[in-house]
């Protein structure tokens, strides 16, 4: 009989939301020197290292085809101007906003290595979204929990002896106990690849664009062995895991002398809740140095098909 | 030997066919008492006037292998694109293992509702027309 611990746990976080924000660009938010904007939202709409997808629409809302002129070319890979882009976003302490190619730019804020921009040439609507972002470890996780149910109605009949029931809906809720930290550290080989509680306290505060996130909850890592250690090589590489969208409903912090500072987030599930096996590394599309190989788009790595 | 009566033993059938998917029916009956009070009475008097019954039941939305809708003789009574023929009626019996009431009557209402996590259902009214045929169900 296998027996696995708890320390083999771990989450993975993936910003989303599941609404845009609709402003509008006028010449005077952008300040094409310092590399920053701002538009019309208000404070906590969005967050660093938040991945916003820009569009430019128009007045109705409707797609427009005219350039999101006030992101110079250099801003999209292939150096030309496009209706709309995604980057990665660090929000000052005054709302402006700077544009980054990668999550840890965003997070570290310098104003040298953002995407440069220019004044727009009136002023137009632009929508906000928030776009799928890399999956981040959550970093110092003292302990979490997931629960799913499933609703049932009762469709007993005159005649029944038993009572009958049938399963309906589905949902989940589970509790997360970090300590608390607002800057990321190392997770895995990449440094400051990591979430901290900190996202969460933000998280739950955001009005437009609520407070959703996406994670993978891992019941088993990649490498992990029970006790005994008697798992085949394949076995102990797959990793399980349920991959949930959540909506956090709580957040707490409680100060104690001497105690260190630990952030308590709740939160239910919304749509569906998987069960997943990942497969292992080895069935990753690998680099010459080891490392996965990311899609363009940020959301993911290229994996070969193989028989289990 | 005494015994109850119970939801298990219950039954509806309408127009001969049993319903199956009935999870519960209402049965009510009701006389009018007419005053027959007359100056110089110190307590009013009265005596039997016209009797009248009505019920109910609920049904799950549920269809049967062929398609098509099991309680559809009772929903299409008033769920219908059509005028509901003037003398159309249906032959009730409400049943609990021996003691049951049989009758003819008006579908008046039909409700049907889908909330999500639950199961469709139908709440399904009917006022008895005429004199009840078979009423064992009143303990006689």
């Amino acid at each position: 009989m296998a027996v696995y611990l708890g320390s083999a746990g771990i989450i993975e976080l993936t910003r989303t939301a599941d609404r845009s924000f609709r402003s509008t660009m006028d010449p005077g938010d952008v300040n094409p020197s310092e590399r920053r904007f701002s538009f019309d939202f208000p404070n906590g709409t969005f967050l660093t290292g938040d991945r916003l997808a820009l569009r430019r629409v128009n007045a109705d809302g409707t797609s427009s085809a005219q350039l999101l002129d006030f992101v110079a070319p250099s801003g999209w890979g292939d150096g030309q101007q496009h209706s709309d882009g995604t980057w990665y976003v660090h929000v000052d302490a005054l709302g402006g906003i700077r544009l980054y190619n990668t999550w840890q730019d965003a997070l570290a804020g310098s104003p040298s290595a953002a995407i440069a921009l220019q004044a727009p040439g009136a002023s137009y609507t632009i929508t906000a979204e928030l776009a799928d972002g890399v999956a981040h470890c959550l970093g110092q996780i003292a302990d979490f929990s997931i629960s799913t149910d499933r609703d049932v109605a009762d469709v007993t009949s005159l005649g029944d002896a038993f009572r009958q029931q049938w399963s309906g809906l589905i949902s989940g809720s589970g509790e997360i106990r970090c300590f608390w930290d607002w800057r990321p550290s190392r997770c895995g080989d990449v440094d400051g690849s990591q979430e901290t509680a900190q996202y969460f306290h933000q998280l739950i505060l955001r009005q437009q664009l609520g407070s959703e996130f996406k994670a993978n909850l891992i019941i088993k890592r990649d490498g992990t062995v029970p006790l005994d250690d008697t798992l085949p090589q394949l076995a102990s590489r797959t990793a399980l895991f349920y991959a949930v969208t959540g909506v956090v409903t709580n957040v707490g912090l409680a100060f104690s002398p001497g105690e260190p500072l630990q952030s308590t987030i709740q939160f239910v599930t919304t749509g569906e809740i998987a069960l997943r096996y990942e497969l292992p590394s080895a069935y990753l599309l690998l680099q010459e140095d080891g490392g996965k190989l990311f899609l363009q788009d940020s959301t993911g790595y290229v994996a070969l098909e193989a028989a289990l | 030997m005494g015994k109850f009566y119970s939801g298990i033993e219950g039954s509806l059938s309408v127009d001969g066919v049993v319903i199956g998917k009935v999870q519960e029916w209402e049965f009510e009956g009701s006389a009018a008492a007419l005053s027959t009070t007359t100056l110089g009475d110190w307590a009013p008097t009265y005596r039997y006037g016209m009797q009248g019954y009505s019920g109910s039941c609920s049904v799950l939305y549920y269809s049967v292998n062929d398609g098509s809708i099991e309680a559809k003789p009772l929903l299409g009574s008033v769920i219908r694109t059509g005028k509901v023929p003037t003398n159309q009626k249906h032959r009730f019996k409400l049943a609990s293992s021996d003691r049951s009431v049989e009758f003819d009557a008006l579908i008046t209402s039909v409700g049907i509702g889908a909330e999500a996590g639950s199961v469709m259902r139908a709440t399904i009214a009917f006022t008895v027309s005429g004199p009840l045929i078979e009423a064992s169900l009143g303990g006689t």
